[in-house]
C-alpha cells in the first residue's frame, strides 16, 4: 500500500528511522542504507554501521553519502587510512564540500601521522649505524677508525668535485629550453661556446651595474662585428661615464 | 615411494601457499592505503646540478634515441651533465661520438666516459662515472629507455624538500606491450611489480629498491652507502637495501613513468630474468643477515625477506609440477584422499596471483578488463620459466659467480618492427631448454591421464604447465634458430 509518506523527498525521512529500516528491509538494494547506518553510528553502533555501509557502497559506488558514512565508521573506528580513502572517494563525487575537505585533511593528518610514527620507528632502529662508517664495519658491527680533523678536511677536500672556472663571463643562463630537433644537422662552424656574447648580455650587465664586465662584451662585439663598431663605440664612452660617475660617488661615501 | 612424493608435494606447496599469502598481504595494504600520498612537492627556484647517466654496451639500435632523448630533458643547460658510460666494442662508440659531437655543437655538456675494460660490468661503469659527475644528483638510464621531457622537473624537487631523500624511482611503462604475446605478459608482470609492490611498500615504509634505471640518486647517498658494488648481479638492489639500511629515505612515484622497451626475443628474456632471480638470491646472501642483526620493526624484516627471497618459489613451482603427475595415480588408489584437502592451497595461491595482477592493472589502464585475460597466459608463462630461474636460484644458493649477460635491445616499437634482422640476438640457447621441452611431454601425459581418470580439477593446472613449458621451449629453440640464420648472413 503505498502511501503518502513513501513519496515523499529522502530529506524529511531522517527523523523517521523505523520507515527508513522497513524500507531498507523491503529492498536492501536501496540507498537507504546510509540513512540506517547513520542512526546505527549515532547510537555507538558503529560495527554494525560499518557493515551496512560496506555493503552499500559496493552497491552505490558513487553515492557520496553512502561513502561519508562509512568514512565517519572507519574514523570512529580509528582506521584512518580507511577513512582517507573513502573521504577522498565523495570528493571525486562532489569535489567542492568544505565538510568533506576539512574531514579528509584531519584524517590525512592523522594517516600522516601514523606514516611518520613508523618510519621513526625505523630509524631508531637503524640509530647508530650512520655516520662514518662504511658499509663493511656497519655490517659487521665494528666501529669507525678514528680520524683526525686534518685527515677529514683533506679527504673532503680530495672528494669535492673539480668544476673548471669559465674564463670568460658566463652567458645568459636559459631555463626550459625547448629539446634539440632530434634529426641529424650538418655539422655547424666550430664556435667556442664560452665566448658567445651578444648585446642583450652587455645590456644585462650594464642595467646590473656590472659596467666593467658591460664594456668588456661591447670591445668583444665590436671586434666580432665592425659593422657596428661605431655604435658600440658610443655605448662604451657612455659606460666609462657611468663607471667615473659611480667610483668618484664610492670615494664620496 | 608414495607417502615421500606426497610429503614433497606437500612442502612445495606450503612454500607456495606462504609467497601466495605475502601477495594477500599486498593486497590488503594496497586497499587500505590507496589514498595515502606523498606530499605534493613545489618548483623549484633553484635549480642544483644534475648528472644523467646513460651506461650502454654495444647497443647500436637503440643508443642514439637515448642520447636525443637525455638531450631533451627539460632543464636548464649549464645544470645539466650527461655522460655515456660506454663499454661498447663494437660500432655503438661511433655512433655515440658523431652523436654526442653534434650536442656539444648545441652547448650541451655532455661527456663519453670510456674505460677499456668491462670490470664490474654495469655497477663498475656507474662507479667510473660517479668519479667525475659534477652533479648534485645522478639520474641512471639503461639503453632500452626514452626519459620523458618532465623526468627531472617531477623528481628532483622531492629532494630538494627533504634532504634525508636519497633515491628517487619512476614507474616503467612499456613501448612495445603490444609487440607480442612475449612483451605483453611482461608487461603485467612489470606492472604489478611496480603498481603493488613498489607502491605499497613506499607507502607503509617497508624498503623499496631502485631497479637499475628511470630513477635519480642523490651521489652523497650513494657515496654514504658504499658506491655501486659488483659482487651481487643486482647492484640496483644490492645498493638499495645498503641505503636505506644508512637511514635514507626512498620514494617511488607511480605517476611519474617512464617508457622504456621490453625484450621481445625469448633467450634474451631468460638471461634477464636469470640475472634479476640470481642477483636477488646473492643480496639476500649480502644484506639479510643485516637486516636481522638491526633492531628494525619485526615487521619490516619478515617484509624484506620476502622481498628478498621470493624467487625461492621457483623451484618449488618445478617441484609441484613434477609432482603432479604421479599423483593423479596415487589419488587413484584411494588410500590418501585426505590429503588431497591441501591440493585447495594451489588454488589459494592461484587467487593470491590473480587479484594481485587484477588490481595492478586496474589502477593503471582503463582497458584492464580486456588486459586481464591474459592472465592466464601469464601464468603458464611463469611456470615455463621456472626451470631457467630455478637455475639461477640454484647458483645463486651456491655462489656459483657468473657473468652480467646484459640484455640485447633491438628498438622495437611497432608490429612491422623485428629483431630477426638485427645483430646481438643471442645465438647460445639457455641450457635448461632440454629440460623444459621433456617436462612439456610428461606434463601433457599428466593432462592425459588426468582426463584418462576423469581427475577434472586436476586438468587446469596440469595444462597450465604443459603449455607454459611447450611455450617456453618451443619458442626459445625457433629463436635460437632464427638466431643461428642471421649470424650466418652477417
Amino acid at each position: 500500500m503505498a502511501g503518502p509518506e513513501q513519496t515523499r523527498m529522502p530529506g524529511s525521512q531522517s527523523t523517521r528511522k523505523p520507515e527508513v529500516k522497513a524500507r531498507l528491509a523491503a529492498d536492501p538494494q536501496s540507498p537507504f542504507f546510509a540513512r540506517v547506518a547513520a542512526g546505527y553510528l549515532q547510537e555507538g553502533r558503529t560495527r554494525e554501521a560499518l557493515a551496512l555501509c560496506q555493503e552499500g557502497t559496493k552497491i552505490f559506488t558513487r553515492y557520496a553519502t553512502g561513502s561519508l558514512i562509512l568514512g565517519k565508521c572507519y574514523e570512529a573506528l580509528g582506521q584512518n587510512a580507511e577513512a582517507l580513502a573513502e573521504y577522498r572517494r565523495v570528493l571525486e563525487v562532489i569535489p567542492d564540500s568544505v565538510l568533506v575537505q576539512d574531514l579528509a585533511g584531519r584524517v590525512e593528518k592523522l594517516d600522516q601521522l601514523a606514516y611518520e610514527e613508523f618510519t621513526q620507528i625505523v630509524e631508531k632502529g637503524l640509530e647508530g649505524r650512520k655516520g662514518t662508517m662504511t658499509f663493511e664495519e656497519f655490517s659487521t658491527g665494528a666501529p669507525p677508525p678514528p680520524t683526525s680533523t686534518v685527515e677529514f678536511l683533506i679527504k673532503q677536500l680530495q672528494q669535492a668535485p673539480k668544476i673548471a672556472r669559465p674564463n670568460v663571463m658566463p652567458v645568459t643562463p636559459i631555463t626550459h629550453e625547448e629539446p634539440p630537433e632530434p634529426t641529424p644537422e650538418p655539422p655547424a662552424p666550430p664556435v667556442p661556446e664560452s665566448t658567445i656574447v651578444t648585446e642583450t648580455l652587455a645590456e644585462i650587465y650594464a642595467s646590473q651595474g656590472q659596467f666593467q664586465e658591460a664594456i668588456q662584451a661591447y670591445t668583444t662585439l665590436s671586434a666580432e662585428k665592425p659593422e657596428d663598431a661605431p655604435r658600440f663605440a658610443e655605448r662604451i664612452a657612455q659606460l666609462r661615464e657611468l663607471l667615473k660617475l659611480e667610483g668618484s660617488q664610492g670615494e664620496s661615501a | 615411494m608414495e607417502e615421500f612424493i606426497l610429503i614433497a608435494y606437500i612442502v612445495s606447496l606450503t612454500v607456495l601457499f606462504v609467497f601466495g599469502s605475502h601477495g594477500f598481504i599486498m593486497i590488503y595494504y594496497y586497499i587500505k592505503y590507496r589514498a595515502r600520498r606523498h606530499a605534493p612537492v613545489r618548483p623549484m627556484a633553484v635549480y642544483p646540478v644534475v648528472t644523467v647517466q646513460l651506461p650502454v654496451f654495444n647497443e647500436l639500435y637503440v643508443v642514439g634515441r637515448l642520447i636525443d632523448a637525455s638531450c631533451g630533458i627539460v632543464y636548464p643547460k649549464d645544470k645539466l651533465e650527461i655522460q655515456v658510460l660506454d663499454d661498447s666494442t663494437d660500432q655503438t662508440t661511433e655512433i655515440v661520438r658523431s652523436s654526442i659531437e653534434r650536442y656539444r655543437r648545441l652547448g650541451f655538456d655532455i661527456k663519453h666516459v670510456r674505460r677499456g675494460t668491462r670490470e664490474g660490468f654495469k655497477a663498475g661503469a656507474l662507479r667510473e662515472g660517479l668519479r667525475t659527475a659534477r652533479g648534485e644528483y645522478i639520474a641512471i638510464f639503461d639503453a632500452d629507455f626514452v626519459p620523458r621531457q618532465d623526468f627531472l622537473l617531477k623528481t628532483i624537487p622531492h629532494f630538494v624538500q627533504d634532504e634525508k631523500v636519497g633515491m628517487v624511482q619512476t614507474r616503467w611503462e612499456h613501448l612495445n606491450s603490444e609487440y607480442s604475446l612475449l612483451t605483453r605478459t611482461q608487461a603485467m608482470a612489470l606492472d604489478g611489480h611496480f603498481v603493488i609492490e613498489q607502491s605499497v611498500r613506499n607507502k607503509v615504509g617497508f624498503f623499496i629498491n631502485f631497479n637499475g634505471t628511470a630513477g635519480v640518486w642523490r651521489k652523497t647517498c650513494i657515496e654514504d652507502a658504499g658506491n655501486w658494488q659488483s659482487d651481487t648481479l643486482t647492484e640496483d638492489l644490492d645498493l638499495s637495501y645498503r641505503a636505506q639500511l644508512r637511514g635514507w629515505k626512498f620514494r617511488y612515484l607511480n605517476d611519474v613513468t617512464s617508457p622504456a622497451e621490453l625484450p621481445s626475443e625469448i633467450n634474451a628474456l631468460k638471461s634477464q630474468q636469470f640475472r634479476w632471480t640470481k642477483g636477488a638470491i646473492e643480496t639476500a646472501r649480502k644484506i639479510l643477515p643485516v637486516v636481522w642483526r638491526s633492531h628494525l620493526p619485526v615487521k619490516l624484516k619478515i617484509h624484506a625477506t620476502f622481498h628478498l627471497t621470493n624467487n625461492l618459489v621457483f623451484p618449488f613451482i618445478v617441484l609441484a609440477g613434477i609432482l603432479n603427475v604421479p599423483l593423479v595415480f596415487i589419488k587413484h588408489t584411494g588410500l590418501y584422499d585426505t590429503y588431497f584437502t591441501f591440493m585447495s592451497v594451489f588454488v589459494f595461491a592461484f587467487i593470491g596471483s590473480f587479484l594481485f595482477y587484477l588490481f595492478s592493472q586496474r589502477d593503471v589502464y582503463s582497458d584492464w578488463r580486456r588486459r586481464i585475460f591474459l592472465f592466464p597466459v601469464f601464468m603458464a608463462g611463469s611456470m615455463g620459466f621456472a626451470v631457467n630461474n630455478s637455475r639461477a636460484v640454484l647458483e645463486g644458493l651456491l655462489k656459483k659467480k657468473s657473468e652480467f649477460v646484459r640484455t640485447p635491445k633491438y628498438s622495437i616499437q611497432g608490429k612491422q618492427d623485428s629483431w630477426k634482422d638485427k645483430k646481438y640476438v643471442p645465438m647460445k640457447m639457455s641450457p635448461t631448454v632440454m629440460i623444459e621441452l621433456i617436462l612439456a611431454v610428461y606434463c601433457l601425459f599428466g593432462v592425459v591421464s588426468s582426463l584418462y581418470f576423469l581427475e577434472i580439477a586436476a586438468v587446469p593446472f596440469q595444462l597450465l604447465f604443459c603449455l607454459g613449458f611447450t611455450f617456453v621451449s618451443v619458442m626459445s629453440l625457433k629463436h635460437a634458430r632464427v638466431a643461428r640464420h642471421i649470424r650466418a648472413g652477417h
